[in-house]
């Protein structure tokens, strides 16, 4: 990732990983939880929970400590980014492929167990030949289906190959003379009901025999039917104010002066979540144009973040939301209740609400995420930030806020009716931003479309949802032929239909296939559940890509709620169908007869330009001919 | 001839290698280039989006609230507006407008065509390039101090860039010139700027030695890729 040091660095989702990257853009916090993990990985040797919300610092938390004592992780298992995980649900081929790997380069004798000749009737002989067969990137159908066959195989015997594992282990552990460090990860991907039993038990309570780190959801810290539940545990709850302004300077740079006006405003909004602060403040960024105050542009980031995290999502109950807005706190049975699946522990899987901390006993401080706690409440309980927003639309709309101001239920003036009124505005604009009219202007989406995507250092991802479908490939020109003004960026465009193969197949084929800057995924086709659920646990593997999906505006209200992971890595654009008009033809024709001189310089950019250009060009003649007829 | 001569002739010198590009061609490239570089050379993570080529250029500092407009016709005429926004409405600072209409002294035309021999130019060269640097980009001679959103002296440490610090240089009749400080100046990270410094340092002294006919607009702004 390239990093400006002291300059600005919103690379949103991507863990910090290096010292350089921790000396200049760390941000201290949870320093107890800290010292208890340094402790654990020098002298504990029982299995170890750290968890935290959504976009909590989880990663970076932990790649700290390790930098730190630059000691890492012996085996490493992705449950999150290992295809056989995610598409076969078989995580013991996870395990199994990371131990025995190593196994075999530390030169382990593993000639006490015959098992892949025994499994797979001497189909495969040994060990290796087990491992190249399940590591290998061969994409034919004939590779697939053995692989899948044996992995079946391993699967249903898992009663017999654990203990061999759990030997093999012993074995590598008597060589290097002591206990080695697992590292569990991506299970925080995970709500515990879609973990599966099998994880659930058999997966973890092998896991929980060595020294291993789970890297978990804060749902699963709460969890107490698992089999780690008795493990020891790391909560990260939420940062104060004073860590998130910390972010902010750290992030912003030499240039933090320039944001200091709304510090205050884009910490309240963040609820104290580091990567929720770091989208509002990209978003905050990102709509700054020439013309607009603090206070409109701060409107606009809370609509644009609101949507870009919250759009189409079901709602936790009302009744939840209301409790936790007068309490301020949750008992941590409340997240694991059998029957509570789609309140509290959705609730806060999904960022609906935040943990501030512990208070006594099993009570927790929580509170709703501000950036949409206006969903949830009567005007006469919108206190705190709330007034600040008031007084944000009241700008916005150009109107003094006086009048507006939050009066309690003793103040009964004529105010009281001018404030419900702008209230019930207020909160119509807001919450459209996660219904299903929010839209920029033309013009200005387009340019935040393009913009994001002109520089191959910078991997942006997003969705494009459309209702018109006529209007992708003349956009996708357009775009790609502004993606390639400063520099050759080469691209690869699939449309995802109903095969065979999964979406997530397809996409991961595409990526694993191509080498190109970006990859532009068109869902052409509306797939299952099931297929879409799959494609939320590969966050991480696309961290580091530029990436365009384009989404039927319709499946996207489908998708949506089942991308909670997802959809804290993409910006959100829903598009006009009258999108294309604010394309100026005399513009694209000048930008064509300019790039035409140098046709003869042979340039793959130039080329690409015009290509593009000239096929949008034809598009938009080809549209005004059928509106003159 | 003496010193002063000298260093005037490198000043027109670095002028032609660097920021004279000739075909309508080179003109793109070095302003594609320029675009570019500002991405790392500023530590911003938003390119300018808003350059049309062949027409207006727009390019915009969102972090300090500047924005400058250009239209360059080629190395002797362009028109610079140069605006800073103070959140509420633009404010035009000022015009750069640079005709050839009127009368400019040109070194080009003064100086001879070649330098005395009996003058050890390289020496002459290591010596002084600095201060040619210096009054050609990063301290011009004459220039503007305006008020952006960075600490004034009185308030920053010596590791901050300051207001005092950026210096819009003035009566410069190139326009490529003019734009390749305007880079410099408007950057604020002082790390960067005296990495910049050294680095035109070695790439004038190289090439100016080496008696280069130009330098590309790759090595000018330095983007290796």
């Amino acid at each position: 990732m390239l990093r400006n040091k002291d300059g600005i660095n919103f690379d949103e989702g991507i863990p910090l990983i290096n010292s350089s990257e921790f000396e200049n853009l760390y941000v201290q916090s949870h320093q107890e939880e800290f010292s208890d993990f340094l402790t654990w990985i020098k002298n504990q040797i029982t299995p170890l929970l750290i968890g935290g919300q959504i976009g909590s610092g989880k990663s970076t938390f932990i790649n700290k400590a390790f930098n730190d004592l630059q000691v890492y992780p012996d085996f490493v298992f992705h449950f999150d980014q290992d295809v056989d995980n995610i598409f076969d649900d078989n995580p013991l081929l996870v395990i199994l492929k990371e131990i025995v790997s190593k196994a075999i380069s530390a030169k382990i004798d593993l000639s006490f167990s015959n098992a892949p000749s025994e499994l797979t009737k001497g189909t495969i002989g040994t060990w290796e030949e087990l491992i190249n067969l399940i590591s290998a990137k061969d994409y034919s159908l004939d590779a697939y289906y053995r692989k899948k066959e044996v992995a079946i195989e391993f699967q249903t015997h898992h009663d017999f190959i654990l203990p061999i594992l759990k030997e093999i282990m012993d074995l590598y552990e008597n060589k290097i003379n002591r206990k080695s460090i697992l590292f569990a990860s991506g299970i925080d991907k995970y709500l515990s009901t879609n973990l599966g039993t099998f994880f659930l038990h058999n997966i973890s309570d092998f896991l929980s025999t060595f020294k291993t780190l789970f890297e978990v959801n804060a749902v699963h810290i709460f969890d107490n039917k698992w089999a780690l539940k008795s493990c020891q545990k790391i909560f990260l709850t939420t940062l104060n104010k004073e860590q998130i302004h910390d972010l902010f300077k750290k992030r912003m740079g030499v240039y933090i002066s320039s944001i200091t006006n709304v510090v205050d405003g884009l910490t309240s909004l963040s609820g104290g979540n580091p990567r929720q602060a770091l989208r509002l403040l990209t978003n905050y960024v990102n709509s700054k144009t020439f013309g607009k105050t603090d206070s409109m542009l701060l409107f606009e980031t809370v609509r644009k973040t609101s949507q870009d995290y919250f759009s189409f999502a079901t709602r936790p109950s009302a009744d939840l939301m209301k409790h936790i807005y007068k309490e301020k706190s949750l008992s941590a049975t409340t997240f694991s209740l059998a029957f509570d699946k789609d309140t509290a522990q959705r609730a806060l899987y999904e960022n609906w609400i935040f943990v501030n901390g512990r208070l006594k006993g099993d009570q927790w401080a929580v509170q709703i995420n501000p950036l949409i706690s206006y969903l949830f409440l009567d005007s006469y309980e919108i206190k705190d930030y709330e007034t600040q927003l008031l007084s944000l639309y009241a700008n916005n709309q150009q109107i003094s806020d006086y009048g507006l101001t939050i009066v309690d239920n003793s103040d009964l003036d004529t105010s009281k009716e001018v404030k419900t009124n702008s209230l019930v505005q207020m909160k119509e604009l807001l919450g459209n931003a996660v219904l299903d009219n929010y839209v920029f202007n033309s013009a200005e989406l387009l340019e935040m479309i393009s913009t994001a995507l002109l520089s191959k250092d910078r991997p942006d991802r997003i969705i494009i949802s459309y209702r018109d479908k006529d209007i992708i490939n003349p956009l996708r020109y357009y775009i790609f032929a502004k993606a390639n003004t400063y520099d050759y960026q080469s691209f690869v465009h699939v449309e995802l239909t109903r095969n065979n193969i999964s979406p997530l197949g397809q996409i991961l084929d595409t990526i694993n296939k191509n080498h190109v800057n970006i990859f532009s995924f068109d869902f052409k086709d509306e797939f299952d559940d099931k297929s879409i659920e799959a494609i939320d646990k590969i966050r991480d593997i696309l961290l580091s890509y530029q990436i365009i999906w384009w989404i039927p505006f319709e499946s996207l209200k489908k998708y949506l709620p089942r991308w909670s992971q997802l959809r804290q890595l993409f910006q959100i654009f829903v598009l006009e169908d009258e999108l294309l008009a604010s394309i100026d033809i005399n513009e694209v024709e000048n930008d064509l007869k300019y790039y035409s001189q140098f046709k003869s310089k042979s340039n793959a950019r130039i080329s690409e330009v015009m290509s593009n250009l000239e096929k949008i060009l034809l598009w938009m003649k080809k549209s005004k001919e059928n509106i003159n007829e | 001839m003496n010193k002063d001569l000298m260093m005037a002739f490198y000043w027109a010198r670095i002028i032609k290698l660097a920021f004279s590009p000739l075909s309508d061609h080179d003109k793109d490239t070095w302003l594609r280039c320029y675009a570019f570089s500002l991405l790392k050379f500023w530590g911003i993570q938003n390119l300018p989006s808003k350059l049309k080529v062949g027409q207006t250029i727009k390019f915009e500092n969102k972090f300090l609230n500047i924005t400058y407009d250009c239209i360059i016709e080629n190395y002797q005429k362009g028109s610079f507006s140069i605006s800073i926004d103070s959140a509420t409405n633009n404010t035009l600072l000022w015009y750069h407008d640079i005709d050839p209409h009127y009368y400019h002294p040109s070194l080009v035309q003064i100086l001879p065509a070649k330098l005395d021999k009996r003058w050890d130019q390289s020496k002459v060269l290591q010596e002084e390039l600095g201060n040619i640097l210096d009054g050609l980009i990063f301290h011009p001679h004459a220039h503007q101090h305006i008020d952006m959103h960075i600490p004034d002296s009185s308030s920053a440490d010596s590791n901050h860039t300051t207001n005092h610090d950026v210096r819009i240089g003035g009566g410069i009749t190139n326009p490529f010139l003019f734009l390749f400080q305007l880079r410099y100046q408007f950057c604020i990270i002082k790390q960067n700027r005296e990495e910049e410094q050294k680095r035109l340092l070695n790439l004038f002294s190289t090439e100016l030695n080496m008696k280069s006919p130009n330098i590309s607009a790759g090595k000018l702004f330095g983007i290796s890729r």
